[in-house]
């Protein structure tokens, strides 16, 4: 994988600087991270509190005349020195248009979403928005046919996606989107229409506008007809083991998502931002409670079980640990951040809060440009909240990003 | 009654003195437009260098389309910002950030606060936005003839609410101006060079000093500019997403 991409970036260097606008990045970063052991997930007897892993990040974007291709490669170091690498062609896709009609062909992210935190009509690609070290997304490969007036526009698009379910087995997905806009007044308004094999109907509206010269308010809502979740089966019923694993991806029908927020900007270079959201594809508080409950359960029979009773309780407690695999634990969520614009200087602070069940996520982060195109980071994460919130039985207690990027125009 | 009838006299005469006033500033001030700017649908590249301590601290080349209605396409073009672009129509103001997909709503003061120079670059006109009065007819600034005019925003979003501008008094071309934000502080102060580009006298460079941030200046290279028919659709805030513009 690593010649192919060396081949790639090679040619890339090689052909394409006089015609295309081509830029070059590297990105490098440690990561530590505090175990959290007083969750009530945690099985290992481990004395380490803290890990550490490293990250090389090479990319590449190249545009020339609506061709587009956007690749990335990482290295990643671990604390027991094994050592991951992967290369991926994130975009490789060509714009370009007929007559009155703008086309796009080939493999494209597609972010259509208003907000910060969270954006229902992202109804395709759903980003992590509250990751602290962004991460690039690898594109879907479509093809699509859109008409643009002076202040509207209509897309028409057919995706065809991979989907990799929790059991790591892959299908294709086929999906067809109609996406409005237009610009009314001082009101971007936003409407898709997406049909899923998998999925089936959504339908989602939003806007943002601007008050004033200081604030933007925004808001969306996507109804979906299917949806999909991870539920331990145990919670529906009042075993506490199972012979096989008990959690499963559930289909479940009709829900809303919605977000509703503003930012604030003042002259002294602060920006508040405020937003609170409800996703429904996300834990009710019921069904948190019940998976918090099963696991103190389990937690409890450990000690009375035998050796092989006791790993195979303990595989299942890990394997619970998946209810925190997704963007947001809970359906609603509260967010608010502080951040400042500087010269050189970038800070923010922001709290998210799940109000369910008092949990509370602390992030703060600085970024700083040393040299032109060359930024040092700092990123730093702490679950805190109530005892048995969802963010206080993560597998992390805090989290610290270190590192430093830069990047060149060839 | 006679009261009312020199009333009546006196209030026609100062509207016909206001009305001769104000037409007087908008041809001055598209006189002076004319060096920065000839034409309504332009191609402008521009390259600006940041000094900090009179130190190179900073280059960025810029594509700059301009439309008529006040709308400007401002496309980066260098390390760091390769992709991003931030659109202008009227007041209202759009970024679409590097590597990503979708274009986000900003408002005024968030423009103001970004790359300070985006705001300098992208508008090249006064008499679009400003309205004012002569304040003095005889003045020497920088060596030339001069006239005063002070001036004041008449709409929101412009990066600067008021502006003491110096014209050459023999053709209006810009000496110097104050540029002041809605606070009453001075911002900047620029200078503009007077040289040739496409067989015509035209503002070459302006050179920005830092009055907030004393030890910054910027230059502001005008390399080319020519006449460029873009599509309405250009300037859709949706278009941003697409990479297939002209060069």
């Amino acid at each position: 994988m690593f010649f192919r991409l060396l081949i790639w970036i090679t040619l890339t260097l090689i052909c394409f600087p006089i015609l295309a606008d081509t830029a070059i990045g590297y990105r490098f970063f440690q990561k530590s991270s505090q175990a959290n052991n007083t969750s009530i997930f945690n099985v290992t007897d481990k004395n380490d509190n803290f890990s550490h892993s490293q990250l090389n990040e090479l990319y590449a974007n190249l545009q020339v005349k609506g061709f587009n291709l956007f690749a990335t490669y990482n290295v990643i170091y671990t604390e027991d020195h094994k050592t991951e690498d992967d290369g991926v062609l994130n975009e490789a896709y060509y714009d370009f248009s007929v007559s009155s009609l703008d086309f796009t062909i080939g493999k494209k992210i597609l972010s259509w979403g208003v907000g910060y935190g969270f954006r229902p009509l992202d109804l395709i690609q759903q980003e992590n928005r509250r990751v602290l070290i962004s991460q690039y997304l690898e594109g879907v490969p479509l093809t699509s046919a859109e008409y643009y007036t002076g202040n509207s526009a209509i897309s028409f698009l057919i995706a065809n996606r991979e989907l990799i379910s929790e059991r790591q087995s892959r299908s294709k997905d086929y999906e067809a989107v109609v996406k409005l806009y237009s610009l009314y007044n001082d009101w971007d308004l936003h409407g898709v229409g997406h049909y899923s094999e998998t999925f089936g109907a959504s339908l989602g509206l939003g806007f943002s506008t601007v008050v004033g010269e200081e604030l933007e308010l925004h808001a969306s809502s996507t109804y979906r007809s299917r949806y999909h979740k991870l539920i331990n089966v145990l919670t529906e019923s009042n075993e506490t083991f199972a012979l096989t694993d008990p959690v499963l991806e559930k289909q479940y029908h009709d829900c809303i998502n919605a977000v509703l927020g503003f930012s604030w900007t003042f002259q002294s270079g602060l920006t508040v931002i405020g937003e609170a959201w409800h996703d429904c594809s996300a834990y009710t508080y019921s069904e948190w409670a019940a998976m918090r409950d099963l696991t103190k359960q389990q937690q409890l029979l450990l000690s009375s079980l035998s050796q092989t009773a006791r790993d195979a309780t303990g595989k299942q407690i890990e394997g619970n640990q998946r209810y925190f695999n997704q963007a947001n634990i809970l359906q609603n969520n509260l967010f608010t951040r502080l951040s400042y614009d500087g010269e050189k200087t970038d800070p923010y602070l922001d709290v998210l809060l799940t109000p369910d069940d008092g949990g509370v996520v602390l992030s703060t982060s600085i970024e700083h440009e040393i040299k032109q195109n060359i930024l040092l980071f700092a990123n730093a994460r702490y679950f805190t909240g109530r005892r048995y919130s969802a963010y206080q039985q993560l597998g992390d207690q805090a989290l610290i990003y270190l590192g430093f990027r830069a990047e060149f125009v060839l | 009654m006679f009261k009312n009838i020199l009333f009546s006299i006196l209030l026609v005469f100062f509207a016909c003195h206001i009305s001769v006033a104000d037409d007087d500033i908008k041809s001055i001030l598209k006189m002076a437009d004319g060096y920065r700017q000839q034409g309504v649908e332009l191609l402008i590249k521009t390259e600006v260098n940041l000094y900090v301590k009179d130190k190179l601290d900073k280059q960025s080349l810029y594509h700059v389309f301009v439309k008529s209605k006040r709308r400007s396409l401002v496309v980066f073009k260098s390390a760091g910002e390769l992709g991003q672009k931030v659109l202008m129509l009227d007041d209202k103001f759009w970024i679409i950030l590097p590597n990503t997909r979708r274009p986000i709503r900003i408002t005024p003061m968030q423009k103001l606060l970004g790359e300070a120079s985006v705001g300098d670059i992208a508008t090249l006109t006064w008499s679009e936005d400003y309205d004012g009065t002569i304040v003095d007819r005889n003045i020497t600034e920088q060596g030339v003839d001069s006239i005063k005019l002070d001036l004041i925003s008449t709409r929101k979003g412009t990066t600067y609410h008021r502006i003491e501008l110096f014209l050459s008094q023999k053709d209006y071309f810009p000496i110097k101006a104050n540029l002041y934000l809605k606070s009453g502080k001075l911002a900047k102060e620029s200078y503009y060079e007077s040289g040739t580009m496409n067989d015509q006298r035209r503002v070459v460079a302006m050179i920005l000093v830092d009055r907030i941030n004393k030890d910054q200046k910027t230059i502001v290279n005008y390399q080319s500019m020519e006449n460029k028919i873009i599509p309405d659709k250009f300037y859709n805030p949706a278009f941003l997403v697409r990479t297939d513009l002209p060069d």
